[in-house]
């Protein structure tokens, strides 16, 4: 195993010189993990569920707690030579529950609880000895490594040619080093959804079901490029340690260079994440009846409605993945884990203090009235803190010199033109009860980033020159 | 040595006055710094004295927090691109990417540079022998630092920064790294400014130094004049000595009996006209090594906490404690501990008097202040 494979193990690797059995070093982390998990599962059970009323299950989610992360212990604890192998068994290790559950479901099988309870306690056993020889093999410097791929590699090694001609462009070789150093997030989109391709096989029938499966596949690329986003951030591949940033910011590329790269590539792994996802989309036409449902709404519409609905929705869908992708950028851009914790810390902050607001005044009947009062004022309190913000960052582009007045003006600009087209867009498409102008334009400007994405480079200038 | 090329009185980089704080820690103090055109420059120092620092400063990668740094006439934070243009960096962390080949790697950074010279890099790959199509990932520590150095050299930079660039490494890496160095100070012009603990190489090759301690530079010149004033002196008396005396300029101390050999630093006269008037007469005098230097002038105040802690252990009641002072005072008569040995006798009597501390138990010693060799008067006041 090499160096690079060994840094995969989150076991701990001094633990390996200690001089105890690795049976030893396998078995007491895992057992007390999994006892943890069980008591915690229990505790909550029994005194905050069943207090409250709701009748929790007690003993087999406790079982399939522990069995679920003495299995996860198992596959995180072995050493792979491929690691995309290492994500993709993992993957399909933890959603492997939810196919055994559809597979319960699907042929009705009754068990009872004791029994349910005694397979996962039974399964945790062959987790063990997994983890066992895994840590085995890690400890004499070992990996699982599978042979056929590495000989695939390098044949096709053999048919790629020397990169030996120069870039066109310092913008093109900087879009193909982001691209190649955050290429993980298509290729992880690639291996995961063919752990989902039974989705549009269950209940295959409900024609109401495979519509609701296709608004939940529209708005789960918004989800996937969140998460994208936070590694595209990273100056670096998301693999590599925090500080190998030095490499980019030592050479001669200006922050709004790395910036435009990081931009562009957002929206190339936007089209490909869409093209892998549209994909998928296309197989709930499979289902018996979905393509017939689909074109009686063809027919009960204009013909401009019908071409024109689909291809607004996903440009809108494709802007909306594209911003989902870089509106976070300069969290990470910045370089300090703590911006990173406060903003996390802070959204879950807000959204909790939020949703416990949100509680309070619907369990009061008496303060709907003056909160929806409140909401205008709300409203205008956020645009006035988002044109606070969009003021000090255009200042701070202009002082630092990252763009000139005009350059500052012609962002704007941009901004106005699509907060103006969508604001425009939906006056003309959405039915008027819900498309009043007061309701619509300070939803969109407060949807539409501008500080977080032309903030963006000044949160690199404080993270280039510390 | 190698001779320096200088034809022009410029300075590529111009430190003034610059410190930097991270948090309570002051990793630079109030340090200014010339490097001319055309010289290789050599930054020493212990680990944490400020020398990475000090090069992240000259790189743009650190702002000031007081004073100035100027590369080329310029601020690095204002100017990067102008600034890093210009410079071959090569960092002791090895921070190239792992998932690029080595022909990627080349290609990407040719792009950085018009004046990258694509045959000197296909020599210099083939002379480091490295495959175009390994990843960097599986090279060894000695290929990663062979393809950065190919990298920070094929465009040749005016300004070669390397920090630690032998840290680690095998003769024959390290040989390779002292080659560039040769060849980028080949061309009439080009400047080197590297950190090394490598003492020897810095001695071989470096035409001025500077050495840190503590975010402040003890002292920057010539090496030759550097080492010009530092000497080993060895000073016979007329009677047998239980404490040196203290002489203006002395380093350090080892002997007994009537001969004594002291590490000093300053003019050969004037300090044999201490020792004369001291009683003593030159019997010997060495030229020091830049590895003697460094240790004398670095690692002083060090030993002699060591040395006064042996002491403290050494009343106490405790065996351990008391095995411990044997132990130190064993150290002490195999090793040279050169504050104790070098301190005026009255001044080494007030160390161990117990008004002056603060606490002692456990083994701890706590000191109000630590005051040393050189900062005492001749009669050991403070």
């Amino acid at each position: 195993m090499s160096g690079a494979d060994a840094r995969n193990l989150t076991f701990t690797k001094h633990m390996f010189v200690l001089p105890a059995r690795t049976r030893t070093l396998v078995a007491w982390p895992m057992f007390s993990g999994c006892l943890i998990v069980a008591l915690v599962w229990l505790i909550n059970a029994y005194f905050v569920f069943r207090t409250s009323g709701i009748a929790a299950p007690l003993w087999w989610p406790a079982a399939a707690f522990a069995l679920l992360l003495a299995t996860f212990q198992a596959l995180s604890w072995t050493p792979f030579a491929q690691r995309w192998l290492h994500i993709v068994l993992t993957v399909a290790v933890l959603t492997s529950p939810i196919l055994i559950l559809l597979l319960v479901v699907s042929f009705n099988i009754q068990l009872s609880e004791p029994v349910i309870t005694g397979l996962m306690i039974g399964s945790i056993p062959i987790a063990y000895v997994a983890a066992l020889s895994g840590v085995g093999m890690a400890r004499r410097g070992d990996a699982y490594d599978w042979r056929a791929w590495n000989r695939l590699v390098e044949w096709l090694a053999k048919w790629r040619p020397v990169a030996t001609h120069p870039f066109r462009s310092l913008s093109g070789a900087q879009l193909w080093y982001e691209w190649r150093a955050h290429v993980i997030v298509p290729v992880f989109i690639a291996c995961l959804l063919p752990c989902f391709i039974f989705v549009p096989a269950i209940d295959r029938t409900n024609v109401e079901l495979g519509w609701r499966q296709l608004g939940v596949m529209l708005l789960a690329p918004l989800y996937v490029a969140m998460m994208a986003g936070g590694a595209l951030g990273y100056l670096t591949d998301p693999t590599s340690k925090w500080e190998a940033g030095v490499f980019i910011l030592a050479r001669p590329i200006s922050s709004l260079a790395i910036l435009r790269g990081k931009l562009v590539t957002a929206a190339l792994q936007t089209a490909v994440i869409w093209i892998l996802f549209l994909g998928y989309i296309s197989l709930l036409l499979t289902r018996p009846g979905f393509p017939q449902s689909i074109a009686e709404v063809a027919w009960s519409v204009p013909v401009w409605k019908v071409i024109g609905y689909p291809i607004l929705v996903l440009a809108l869908l494709l802007l909306l993945t594209w911003k989902s992708m870089v509106e976070g950028l300069w969290v990470c851009l910045t370089g300090r884990k703590w911006v990173e914790q406060a903003n996390s810390f802070g959204f879950m902050g807000l959204a909790i203090v939020g949703i416990g607001i949100g509680l309070w005044i619907g369990f009061h009947p008496e303060l709907h009235q003056p909160a929806l009062a409140a909401v205008p004022w709300l409203i205008g309190l956020l645009l006035v803190i988002k044109l606070a913000a969009a003021g000090f960052v255009v200042r701070g582009l202009i002082q630092s010199r990252l763009t000139s007045p005009g350059g500052a003006a012609l962002m704007v600009a941009i901004w106005l033109v699509v907060v103006g087209s969508l604001c425009g867009l939906a006056l003309a498409l959405l039915p008027s009860e819900f498309a009043a102008p007061q309701n619509i334009i300070p939803g969109i400007a407060l949807f539409i980033p501008f500080s977080r994405i032309a903030g963006a480079p000044l949160a690199l200038e404080w993270n280039r020159h510390r | 040595m190698i001779a320096s090329q200088r034809d022009t009185a410029d300075n590529v980089i111009e430190i003034r006055d610059v410190t930097r704080r991270f948090g309570a820690n002051r990793a630079l103090d109030n340090v200014s710094l010339a490097v001319p055109r055309g010289v290789v420059f050599g930054l020493v120092g212990a680990n944490g004295a400020g020398k990475t620092t000090l090069i992240r400063h000259v790189l743009g990668l650190l702002k000031a927090q007081t004073g100035s740094v100027r590369v080329f006439g310029l601020d690095p934070v204002n100017e990067p691109v102008s600034v890093l243009s210009r410079i071959g960096y090569l960092s002791e962390e090895g921070d190239l990417p792992g998932w690029m080949r080595v022909d990627e790697l080349l290609r990407y950074m040719r792009a950085f540079y018009p004046t990258w010279d694509e045959a000197y890099a296909q020599d210099l790959r083939k002379q480091f022998a490295l495959d175009p199509a390994a990843k960097v990932k599986t090279l060894s520590k000695g290929q990663k630092a062979r393809a950065g150095l190919l990298v920070a050299l094929a465009y040749r930079p005016e300004l070669l920064l390397l920090d630690e660039p032998s840290s680690g490494l095998d003769p024959i890496v390290r040989r390779d790294i002292l080659g560039a160095i040769v060849r980028t100070i080949a061309d009439e012009g080009r400047t080197v400014l590297f950190s090394s603990h490598l003492l020897d190489e810095v001695e071989r090759i470096s035409d001025r130094i500077a050495m840190l301690k503590g975010g402040r530079i003890l002292f920057t010149g010539e090496l030759d004049d550097i080492k010009q004033t530092h000497h080993r002196l060895t000073l016979r008396f007329d009677s047998d000595r239980s404490q040196p005396p203290a002489l203006e300029g002395i380093l350090s101390w080892e002997g007994r009996g009537c001969e004594w050999t002291a590490v000093a630093s300053g003019r050969l006269d004037a300090l044999t006209l201490a020792a004369s008037a001291a009683g003593a007469e030159v019997v010997e005098q060495k030229a020091l090594s830049l590895d003697e230097i460094f240790i004398a002038q670095v690692g002083s105040s060090t030993a002699a906490v060591w040395e006064l802690q042996a002491d403290v252990l050494s009343s106490s009641s405790h065996p351990v404690a008391n095995l411990l002072a044997i132990a130190l005072w064993l150290c002490r008569h195999r090793r040279v501990l050169p504050a104790r040995d070098n301190a005026h006798p009255s001044a080494a009597e007030a160390l161990d008097n117990p008004d002056r501390r603060i606490g002692c138990s456990g083994g701890r010693l706590v000191l109000r202040r630590f005051v040393p060799v050189g900062q005492l008067s001749p009669d050991g006041s403070v």
